[in-house]
């Protein structure tokens, strides 16, 4: 059956790449936070409707701690990189 | 026809959204990128019969957004449905108590979007 989403399924994927390479220069940035926050926010919402649940999840938990003031964990940090790895696959 | 502006900075929900609801023939869409690109495009005469608004936005969020909007001559009424990831009763009550008709969870489901929003502007006109 034709999936509809498809193109923009590919798109997001493309886009996931470049994510992941800002993600992993913000975590050597010195001052990172609101990237951070913007970052995962965005990707919370997308990667939801994609249907990459565990990235959604991962990334809604670093919005949510920079939503109340705090900073994410290393390993939130660490759990984000590694779903969207997941989610790029083995390539 | 159900007249639909949906208001949200990330393109890819946009797009996502755009197509979900033009799986029902009898809903057209606008889309917006920003609050204040939305304010526009309803001072500019356009009449949605509902907006699907994003909470969260730089600049103008989603309740700031509907603050201004009601000022708009004509939309003191028009039915907002807010679309957060935030899920807990207490920031959905909060939305509701800003004058949200309904809050959408995302992610939104895209093959069900269209009949979700249908099925809330039934509830808030039953």
């Amino acid at each position: 059956m034709n999936d509809p989403l498809a193109p923009l399924r590919q798109r997001f994927r493309t886009r996931l790449v470049e994510d992941l390479e800002r993600l992993r220069s913000l975590r050597a940035a010195p001052h990172p936070d609101q990237a951070l926050r913007v970052l995962a926010h965005n990707l919370a919402g997308a990667a939801g409707i994609f249907g990459l649940a565990a990235l959604s999840r991962a990334a809604i938990t670093i919005d949510d701690r920079h939503a109340v003031g705090e900073r994410s964990t290393d390993d939130e940090l660490d759990a984000l990189e590694a779903e969207i790895e997941a989610a790029l696959g083995p390539d | 026809m159900l007249k639909i502006l949906h208001v949200d900075d990330e393109p890819d929900i946009r797009e996502v959204a755009a197509m979900s609801l033009a799986i029902d023939p009898a809903i057209t869409v606008r889309s917006a990128g920003s609050g204040e690109q939305a304010l526009e495009i309803l001072a500019d005469d356009w009449r949605p019969d509902v907006i699907l608004l994003d909470v969260m936005m730089p600049n103008m969020d989603g309740p700031g957004t509907l603050e201004r909007l009601r000022r708009l001559p004509g939309h003191a009424d028009t039915p907002v449905i807010f679309m957060t990831a935030r899920a807990q009763a207490s920031e959905q009550a909060r939305f509701i108590a800003l004058g949200a008709t309904a809050v959408i969870i995302k992610p939104f489901d895209p093959m069900t979007l269209a009949s979700q929003v249908r099925d809330h502007l039934a509830a808030a006109s039953a």
